[in-house]
């Protein structure tokens, strides 16, 4: 019984999209309102999770040939505005592609989605 | 001059929410912008190319026969923005603008309140496109030493997403975040624009409208329908919110025995004094905390002699409170150089205990049939229960902003939120605590105290307050069967209670039987609500345009 839940977890490990994945964001830009006095300790350097303008678009990509067919992504649809966050993940199943056939495969799976605008100081009303 | 608006059309999109549990695939979706066909952005007015995007996608709809959704932040647990027509992206729809010109405020409001050191009425009005996100309103009014008043546990939510569906905290003597709502600009049939205000309160001018190119609209009832109503009067453009002061939250985390937590609730007026809440000084001061929260711990209850009871030496409620300070006086006093501290996950439960619970449910399917994941959501939630200090009572002490920030992980989970009267919660309570005693579920209940709202569908309707009872859980049939057991023991015992309009919930099993359920809770409001929406919308936008699945499961869609 210990075995198959073992297992089962393996598979499930194995399985699970992004189980290994490294985000690219901005670094955390809350203005403290106020400023703590000497010594004091930034009371607010909570930390803000990225506020994107669009939902993650997904693409898993395969490089080939060690990376001689470098494939690029052109995210579209952000107009002139740039990236929130890059997300670019891997998993067993990925990785054991890349080991059995020894890098020619290496799949990849990559999302991203859009900054918002920035806030202006024009009034209208 | 207004040209085309930038729509950008994304085909075959799958909808999936943040927390994993709502799956649809709209036939059509699409990010709107403040931004013209050509990419360029008004360098005034920048809020008009989003608007007329809006518009444009309405009247698209409407030839097309086919319904459009609001799509905010894509928190919500409950079915609300699905739908089988347009699902259009609000998020890139952020402006914001603090304080408004005297001239497009109406006298009375400007009279009814008064100033505040430099500032007056007319600097405390925010105007929020629909996108803006709590953490964005934050970022943009605490600078200028203003607040929300009151905002969810954390800040991911846009604005109009947060309102539509009833969002709050727990601010038991004001209310939710839609209760800070001066008056909204709705476009709805045929792409029509209107500023909707009551007309008990008017706050906006003429002037005012005209610039939006709104048809100003004041009337009671509408207002107070078309609030919280999921999107079902047409599609929030933008909000007026009155902010206030900038102030700091003293928020503390204790624990506390049940049994003194249950005899204290019938007076929260004075439930600082009943359960010896002390502020940093070790005190317990003369007003009630601004914030008060119960959180549950159903692993440390027994049954004995027949009665709900905490084990031997446990303690199954944990407060967490929060004091109003305006910003000087805090400082001024502090008896420690460490008072304001960092925000420290161990005092935010409900928010980082909820993200953890949420990981569990990739092992679910091992354990579907046993209470291991009950025995590991024990774990979890003693391990996250750290109150403070007894000897030096310091929890922390932040803006708003910075004490209800953004939630550490994201992940799948399930939610359910029942908004019960205030004199039915022990009552609640007890039938709540022998349900998880006989079906255990990694879950820790959580009790917020929230001021009754004037929103004809809110959750928080009762008054003087609502208790709201939050049951975050791993994604599993576990968690749904657990919450059905609940909802079915309370009806039984016939304890009335809404849900929260962005969580999981189940009015009933047909649209009619929902529907019955329904009027049953809300009464006259429900009738309100469907007469509000029948006055203001022809039978087309009714049935079709601004009609969705939880119109229609809830029996509303007539």
């Amino acid at each position: 019984m210990n075995l198959l839940l073992a297992l089962a977890a393996l598979i499930s490990a194995a399985l699970s999209p992004g189980c290994a994945t490294v985000r690219v964001v901005k670094a955390d830009v809350w203005t403290p309102a106020i400023k703590p006095p000497h010594q004091w300790q930034d009371g607010n350097g909570a930390y803000t999770a990225p506020s994107p303008a669009t939902s993650m678009v997904k693409k898993t990509v395969f490089v080939l040939f060690w990376g001689f067919n470098q494939e690029n992504i052109f995210a579209t649809g952000c107009g002139d505005n740039g990236l929130e966050e890059v997300r670019i993940s891997t998993n067993v199943g990925f990785a054991l592609i890349t080991v059995v056939t020894f890098g020619f495969i290496q799949p990849l799976t990559v999302q991203w989605n859009c900054a918002k605008q920035p806030q202006s100081k024009v009034k209208d009303f | 001059m207004a040209g085309k608006p930038h729509i950008y059309y994304e085909p075959g999109w799958h909808f999936v929410n943040f927390h994993a549990n709502v799956e649809f695939k709209p036939s059509l979706y699409c990010d709107v912008w403040n931004l013209w066909e050509d990419s360029s952005a008004p360098r005034e007015r920048r809020w008009q190319p989003g608007m007329l995007a809006i518009q444009r996608i309405i009247r698209d709809a409407e030839d097309r026969d086919i319904p459009v959704r609001a799509l905010g932040a894509g928190w919500s647990l409950s079915r609300a923005a699905a739908t089988t027509g347009c699902l259009l992206n609000t998020k890139p729809l952020n402006v914001i603008e603090v304080g408004m010109r005297p001239e497009h405020c109406e006298q009375v409001f400007l009279s009814a309140h008064g100033s505040h050191g430099p500032k007056q009425p007319a600097d405390f009005l925010v105007f929020a496109q629909c996108g803006a996100t709590i953490a964005e309103l934050n970022q943009e009014l605490e600078p200028r030493r203003l607040a929300l008043t009151t905002s969810g546990a954390s800040n991911g939510q846009t604005i109009a997403g947060a309102i539509s569906t009833g969002t709050h905290g727990a601010a038991w003597k004001f209310g939710a975040i839609h209760d800070s709502v001066m008056g909204f600009h709705l476009i709805s049939e045929g792409g029509q624009s209107h500023w909707i205000e009551p007309a008990s309160r008017p706050v906006m001018t003429k002037s005012f409208c005209d610039i939006l190119g709104a048809e100003l609209v004041r009337d009671d009832r509408l207002f107070h329908a078309a609030l919280v109503s999921f999107g079902s009067f047409g599609i929030i453009h933008a909000v007026v919110l009155r902010a206030e002061p900038l102030y700091l939250l003293e928020q503390h985390l204790v624990p506390r025995h049940y049994e003194d937590v249950v005899a204290a609730l019938p007076d929260l007026e004075h439930i600082e004094t009943k359960l010896q809440l002390v502020n940093v000084f070790g005190k317990v001061p003369d007003t009630a905390p601004y914030h008060f929260e119960i959180v549950l711990n159903p692993f440390a209850f027994e049954i004995k002699r027949g009665r709900v009871a905490e084990m031997d030496g446990a303690m199954g409620a944990y407060i967490r409170y929060m004091f109003k300070h305006a910003p000087p006086d805090l400082q001024k006093d502090s008896p420690t150089q460490n008072l304001i501290g960092f925000k420290r996950k161990t005092t935010s439960t409900s928010n980082e205990g909820f993200t953890i619970l949420q990981r569990m449910d990739g092992l679910a399917p091992l354990f579907e049939r046993t209470a291991l994941s009950a025995i590991i959501g024990k774990l979890i939630i003693e391990g996250f229960l750290l109150p403070d200090d007894p000897d030096t009572h310091l929890g922390t002490v932040l803006t708003p902003g910075g004490t209800f920030a953004a939630t550490g992980l994201a992940g799948r989970g399930l939610s359910c939120e029942l908004g019960i009267a205030g004199n039915d919660v022990p009552k609640a309570l007890d039938i709540i605590l022998r349900e998880f005693l006989a079906f255990p579920l990694g879950c820790m209940p959580s009790l917020r105290f929230v001021g009754g709202s004037g929103a004809l569908l809110a959750p928080t309707f009762f008054r003087p307050y609502t208790c709201m009872i939050e049951f975050p859980a791993s994604l599993s049939p576990r968690t749904l069967h657990a919450y059905h057991r609940i909802w079915i023991a309370l009806e039984k015992n016939q304890i009335a209670f809404s849900f929260h309009w962005g969580q999981c919930q189940h009015w009933g099993s047909t649209p009619s039987a929902a529907r019955q359920r329904l009027e049953n809770v809300y009464g006259q409001r429900a009738l309100d609500w469907l007469a509000a929406r029948n006055k203001f919308l022809g039978p087309k936008a009714r049935k079709t345009t601004f009609a969705g699945e939880l119109l229609a499961d809830c029996g509303l869609a007539e």
